[in-house]
């Protein structure tokens, strides 16, 4: 299988005051298609701001990042804009709907930031939404839905675009375990379908359903090498 | 994105917060309704004061005797010129007049039948007033030999008398300083004239008769004129010709008081100042926008900060810059126009209503409308560049760790 993201020697640290406090160093990392890793460490180990950087939320200090062969740590904003709403998937801890919108505009968002028709975004909105077990609650608003449901819509919402990796950050640290059981239910079966899913977890039980564990201590992969 | 797609989620973020978009924009609102309703009150001005003077003579400068009072802010007395003959005389050889025409007026007590009324009596040089000759709707006007023969407005022959007057009847003038009267034939009647009765004569409420007729009534020991009407070969050439008059006039009335008016130049002034008060107007409602501006700055910014999470999120789902940015200007370009709609509407209502109350000339035009809805528009985007700016610049992890 060929790899679909290959970091190079990746650094991130962030200025306070004169001195850089390093959160990341050197990180070397590669996930192959059809993958589903999970990432794992202690509280500020970086796990979020790797995946960040992943997502082209973020940008690293030094070191590359490639997505299908395209180094995103050269890209201009616009470009890096495409690429978050076209080639990756996010799905956050809160969820992150925006309050106003029903969940099939939720759904909808990502298409619309690429001029996508009405009729194209709606139609494979519900199609995912019904996949996901939501069709009926297509024009609630996030206010209105269950945790676990808003997980759902926000899960519909990283896939509309169909992304090359999805990426997922504590996904189910809101959620009780029995709701969490369920998303994770759905990441085994996008898995299943070849999605490539790279997930941050505190939970071991659902790390050990991955096909890899990436471990990260004070900002490096733990292979068991260092200290 | 799609022109159409930003226009929803902007009434979408509109609609879930109805009383705080519509708070924010109260100061346009005030703002636009301020405009419309100066900017009629200034039209309604000037078309008003413009109707009043569109029956007046613009060719025309009076001369009559006695002045103002004040020469360079002080008061002097002047024996008033006694205008006659001589004045008449020269003024016709002055250069640009083409007529001078004497007008002497007079009240008097007129008697009909056993109804007695006072009304203003003029005596007029007949061939000297073409103007009057034009306006005879029934019968024939004035010929300088009648000695008593009358021509009468419109109001005076059909509102004075319990009975219409009509050419051929006759009634008795008298003059109630001296006792002498005299019998008139009515020979014509004035057609009705638009006229306002502040500037200028009221023909429909005047009696017209020759300066025989009037010297018989007063004695005729002294009989001056107490105006006389020059009409100027031609108008643009009216300013000079004021000049030449007031010059001649100057020769003959050496130490004496005269005054010498031009219609014209009454109605240029009165026109300057309704222009200037109707900017000024207009300025006061364009402060107030800026004011209401200044505010749609503030809440926008608040709007900005209220939303940065959700810029974080509409970013990491694939927004570029641009596409917050039309968002944000968007919106507080739409504010702005509902803003301004509701204000022009306010304001033309406000306006109408003043109109109406007050009897106040108030005119809404499209043109005033219109200037007030884009001030709105233009205002509110213009508060919107900055914020939408600032929510387009933030950084996606930032933005999404905010709570
Ligand atoms: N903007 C920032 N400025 C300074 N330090 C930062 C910034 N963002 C993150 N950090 C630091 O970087 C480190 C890693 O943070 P990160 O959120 O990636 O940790 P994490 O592994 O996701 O932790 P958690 O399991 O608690 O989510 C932390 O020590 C954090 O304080
Ligand atoms: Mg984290």
């Amino acid at each position: 299988m060929k790899a679909i993201l290959d970091i190079e020697n990746v650094s991130k640290s962030y200025r306070l005051g004169k001195t850089a406090v390093p959160v990341l160093s050197e990180i070397n990392l590669s996930i192959k298609e059809g993958e589903f890793a999970a990432i794992m460490g202690p509280s500020g180990s970086g796990k979020s701001t790797l995946l960040n950087i992943i997502g082209c939320l973020d940008r690293p200090t030094s070191g590359k990042i490639m997505i299908s062969s395209v180094d995103t740590s050269s890209l201009s904003e616009p470009e890096l804009a495409r690429i978050r709403g076209k080639r990756i998937g996010f799905v956050f801890q809160t969820f992150n709907l925006i309050p106003r919108l029903t969940a099939l505009k939720n759904v909808e968002l990502p298409m619309v930031y690429q001029d996508i028709p009405r009729e194209v975004r709606i139609k494979r909105s519900m199609m995912l939404l019904e996949m996901l077990g939501l069709k009926d609650r297509f024009d609630h608003r996030p206010s209105e839905l269950s945790g676990g449901e808003r997980q759902r819509v926000a899960i519909a919402r990283a896939l509309i675009n169909d992304p090359e990796i999805l990426l997922a950050d504590e996904p189910t640290g809101n959620l009780d375990s029995k709701t969490g059981q369920e998303i994770m239910q759905i990441f085994n079966t996008l898995h299943n379908e070849g999605r490539t899913i790279l997930m941050v977890t505190h939970d071991l039980g659902l790390a050990q359903n991955c096909d890899r564990i990436i471990r990260l201590k004070d900002g490096r992969i733990d292979d068991g090498k260092h200290g | 994105m799609r022109l159409m797609d930003a226009f929803e989620q902007v009434l979408l973020s509109f609609s879930s917060n109805k009383f705080k978009t519509l708070m924010s924009s109260l100061g346009i609102i005030i703002g636009v309704i301020a405009i419309v309703v100066m900017l009629s009150v200034g039209e309604g001005l000037q078309a008003g004061v413009g109707r009043a003077f569109e029956g007046m003579d613009l060719d025309v400068i009076t001369v009559f005797p006695g002045s103002s009072g004040f020469e360079a802010g002080r008061f002097v007395y002047m024996k008033p010129a006694e205008l006659d003959d001589k004045d008449v005389h020269e003024l016709e050889n002055t250069v640009g007049v083409k007529l001078a025409s004497p007008r002497v007026g007079s009240s008097m007590s007129i008697k009909f039948r056993n109804e007695e009324r006072m009304t203003s009596i003029i005596a007029v040089s007949a061939e000297k007033e073409p103007k009057l000759s034009d306006l005879i709707e029934k019968g024939r006007f004035l010929i300088d030999s009648d000695r008593s023969a009358i021509v009468i407005g419109s109001d005076i022959a059909n509102k004075m008398f319990k009975m219409p007057l009509n050419p051929g009847m006759r009634l008795s003038i008298t003059n109630k300083n001296n006792d002498i009267s005299r019998d008139f034939t009515i020979v014509g009647v004035f057609k009705e004239k638009d006229q306002i009765t502040a500037f200028g004569d009221n023909t429909n409420m005047e009696i017209f008769t020759t300066h025989q007729a009037l010297k018989d009534l007063l004695g005729a020991k002294n009989y001056t004129y107490s105006q006389i009407l020059i009409t100027v070969e031609d108008q643009n050439q009216i300013e000079t010709t004021s000049i030449k008059v007031e010059e001649s006039l100057k020769r003959l009335h050496k130490d004496e008081a005269f005054t010498v008016f031009m219609m014209k130049s009454i109605l240029e002034q009165i026109g300057q100042v309704l222009t200037m008060i109707k900017y000024a107007l207009g300025g006061i409602g364009a402060i107030s926008l800026i004011v209401g501006g200044i505010g749609i700055v503030n809440v926008m910014m608040l709007t900005v900060t209220e939303r940065i999470k959700e810029i974080g999120v509409m970013k990491a789902v694939g927004a570029t810059k641009e596409d917050i940015q039309m968002l944000f200007m968007l919106e507080s370009g739409l504010l702005g126009f509902v803003s301004g709609l509701i204000g022009i509407a306010t304001g033309a209502a406000i306006s109408l209503m003043i109109a109406n109350l007050g009897n106040f000339p108030i005119a809404v035009t499209w043109s005033s409308l219109a200037i007030g809805l884009a001030f709105g528009v233009i205002t509110t985007t213009i508060a919107g560049v900055y914020p939408a700016n600032r929510a387009a610049r933030f950084d996606p992890v930032e933005a999404l760790r905010m709570e």
